[in-house]
């Protein structure tokens, strides 16, 4: 009677714990399932990003050896499903794959299916590929801006974003608008626009972690804002090698290319006097007079002068015994516009009284320059032009990029060991299709000279440091501005409007090795 | 003829057997009840966790982390001890399979609504809600309103679709967003106290159970 007794006891107690287990398992269940779930689906997106064309066409039986120790998936013949387990979880799956990445608009869908017991979990998840930047401005570390409006843009219905490794410095909120694609005002599109910085986020030296401020921020820009934030972003390391290249590929010499003038001296065949009758008598006469040239100078600082180039239009017609006083080779021209190179792809244009100097680098035209590559002028202001009407065109350096001037046209301007330094009046690279505007491998630093504004339009991307300094000018970035190791300051009088347009960033993808993409998530579904 | 029969002695060590035998059973018996009771309570306990897992677990996973908004709130305990009883909105779509609720260009969902967790703090024992909230429109936005809809009694909460009452024992219900998984952090702490009828009156049986949450909100777009 004992015995059954105590029998009875214990069989009541073991069902009682076991309808805890159960609760227990079916909750161990559930979550088993979910993690297969996100197993499979970070495989479907690791085998797209690798091959963009996984998918778009049915499978031929495969099955992942690299998996074997965790999880086994066989891709099935004659379909784009997929069907696998993973035994640490018991679990099993399939999964569907609709591949439209090169349709419009470019979106994969996966249908996930994850059973554990009896539990079964489905979640459809959707996803398009994503730019290699992601925001109108990123620095890897701190980024301020001076100016008397920062418009941050973006033309990209995704996104409009800001983001620094380091602490944002913004002018007052008053002086900050967001402007986007999508000006609907009853949703949250990229016209409002996210600050985000791994430290402090202030305005006016106002930081937004005080709830006062931020409220004040938020209320007058309709923006949000994640200062300190603990996510460890990415900033995509660019190689001068990932931008795009023209068709007809050139090169020059390195050095620093000088609009200057030097003193001709020569014998002027010239009236030297009348005979009885009044006829002129004629004779050749010492004569000097200062003419444009452009030099080649070599080494630092000022540089010895290596070659030179001058017009015979700046002299008279007839004359003898010219002599520059220059060391150096002499190009002797006979036009004020000449080619530099033997590929015709450099279109020098002298500093002459009716015409403003020019370094022209025709349509399609890529220049490389084994070293350094200045251009200076000690008269008129240069223009650096890259004549895009039939294609943009390239100036590709291995060292220090400088010029000093007035830069315009659609091209790029590539350091790829150095910085770029540009000391200019204005900047107008608006039609650019190469995606990239400025590269450089070091700094860039962009010094206004003049009153016209400076208007980048693609990439503008250096490895450290990105400074804009002083000048009443507007400077405007139609593309992205990447500092990806180091700061960005820009100190300005006038208005700085930043925007973010993904058309430039896409050709950037087109040279991922092989059939590589980058995918974001667009909606999750359970 | 000989009769046999226990001594007096075997009859006292037989009684004291038995009584020990009885005392072991009574003891055991108790201790049985004890944990029955205690099972029940948690088994209840797990079953709000378990609910709140999986009503709160889908509905972060699917919202975009930037909707998301959190208000804390205090509450004192009979005791004196301090709890938290705090509110939680998120945007949500009211139909994922009407492609009207998408943006025609981006393919991102046009959030329509916003779910709301609250536990109420009138008492010891509080209750937690779920709350589909719809105030007409499209809105990713966060719920700034929140902190003004969240009333001891759901009914009074306005422009709310439906309630779901997810537990009625919490004894603290904290939130906090977290930006470094673009998720929330959630610890639910849920408390039973029962009673168990005993010789003598009854016995109360307090059984708590807490559980952290971190869930990842994967509709978040654009991510940082």
């Amino acid at each position: 009677m004992m015995t059954g007794l105590l029998l009875l006891l214990l069989g009541a107690f073991m069902q009682l714990q076991r309808s805890q287990f159960s609760v227990l398992g079916s909750g161990q269940d559930r979550e088993d399932a979910l993690r297969t779930v996100i197993s499979v689906h970070e495989y479907c997106v690791n085998r797209i990003e690798r091959d963009k064309s996984w998918g778009t066409v049915n499978f031929t039986e495969f099955e992942d050896p690299e998996l074997a120790g965790y999880m086994k998936v066989k891709e099935l013949e004659n379909s784009r499903n997929l069907e696998g387990s993973i035994p640490s979880l018991d679990s099993t799956f399939e999964a569907r794959v609709e591949n439209s990445l090169e349709a419009t608009p470019s979106r994969v869908v996966f249908t996930i299916t994850a059973q554990v017991g009896t539990l079964s979990r489905t979640v459809t998840s959707t996803l398009r590929p994503a730019p290699l930047y992601d925001s109108a401005i990123a620095a890897g570390g701190a980024m301020r801006v001076e100016a008397t409006r920062w418009t941050v843009g973006s033309k990209d219905p995704y996104r409009n974003l800001v983001r620094a490794k380091g602490e944002i410095a913004a002018p007052d909120y008053t002086l900050v608008d967001f402007v986007g694609k999508d000006n609907s005002a009853s949703e949250r599109g990229s016209d409002e626009g996210i600050f985000w910085a791994r430290n402090d986020i202030t305005f006016s030296s106002q930081s937004v972690t005080d709830p006062t401020v931020l409220q004040e921020v938020v209320d007058a820009t309709g923006g949000m804002f994640f200062p300190n934030s603990g996510v460890n972003h990415s900033i995509h390391e660019l190689q001068a090698s990932d931008v795009i290249t023209p068709a007809n590929s050139t090169s020059i010499q390195d050095g620093e290319y000088r609009f200057t003038t030097a003193t001709a001296t020569y014998d002027n065949w010239e009236v030297v006097g009348h005979d009885s009758f009044g006829n002129p008598e004629y004779g050749w006469v010492p004569r000097s007079r200062i003419i444009p040239i452009m030099g080649r100078y070599m080494g630092g600082g000022v540089g010895a002068l290596t070659d030179y180039w001058f017009t015979k239009t700046s002299l008279p017609s007839l004359i003898q015994n010219l002599d520059l006083g220059l060391p150096g080779l002499d190009h002797p021209q006979i036009d004020q516009t000449f080619t530099l190179d033997t590929g015709a792809q450099v279109e020098v244009t002298l500093d002459m009284p009716d015409t403003q100097p020019s370094f022209r680098i025709l349509a399609d035209g890529q220049v490389q320059i084994p070293g350094t590559f200045k251009v200076t002028s000690t008269g008129d202001d240069p223009i650096l032009s890259f004549s895009g009407a039939g294609g943009d065109s390239q100036i590709e350096a291995e060292g220090d990029v400088e010029f000093e001037g007035e830069l315009s046209g659609s091209g790029i301007v590539i350091s790829k060991t150095g910085s770029v330094t540009l000391d200019i009046t204005s900047a107008d690279t608006t039609g650019n299709h190469l995606g990239v505007s400025v590269f450089a491998n070091t700094d860039i630093l962009i010094n206004p000279t003049g009153t016209g504004d400076l208007n980048f339009s693609g990439l503008v991307y250096a490895k450290e440091n990105v400074t804009v300094n002083g000048g009443d000018q507007d400077f405007t970035v139609d593309g992205a501005l990447v500092a990806r190791n180091g700061n960005i300051n820009i100190n300005t009088g006038g208005e700085v409007d930043l925007t973010y347009n993904p058309e430039h960033l896409e050709t950037l993808l087109e040279k991922l090795p092989e059939n590589r993409t980058k995918l974001e998530t667009l909606t999750w579904r359970e | 003829m000989k009769r046999y029969a226990f001594t007096l002695l075997e009859l006292v060590a037989s009684l004291g057997i038995f009584a020990f035998v009885m005392g072991a059973i009574f003891l055991a018996f108790t201790h049985s009840t004890r944990t029955f009771q205690h099972s029940v309570l948690r088994q209840g306990l797990q079953g709000d966790s378990l609910r709140l897992e999986s009503l709160l677990g889908r509905d972060v996973r699917m919202t975009d982390y930037h909707s998301t908004f959190t208000v804390a709130r205090d509450y004192t305990m009979s005791g004196g001890r301090m709890v938290r009883r705090d509110g939680l909105s998120m945007a949500a779509l009211s139909d994922w399979d009407d492609s009207s609720k998408f943006d025609s260009v981006t393919g991102l969902p046009r959030w329509d609504q916003q779910i709301v967790y609250y536990a109420t703090n009138d008492s010891d024992q509080g209750k937690l809600f779920r709350q589909v909230i719809d105030e007409g429109g499209a809105t990713g936005l966060p719920y700034f309103a929140l902190s003004s809809n969240l009333n001891t009694d759901p009914n009074l909460n306005s422009s709310v679709l439906n309630t779901t009452g997810v537990s009625d024992q919490v004894d603290s219900f904290e939130v906090a967003r977290d930006d470094g998984t673009q998720g929330l952090l959630l610890i639910l702490r849920v408390r039973r106290v029962g009673t168990r009828r005993r010789s003598g009156g009854e016995e109360k049986v307090d059984e708590t159970l807490e559980t952290r949450y971190s869930i990842t909100a994967r509709n978040t777009f654009p991510k940082l």
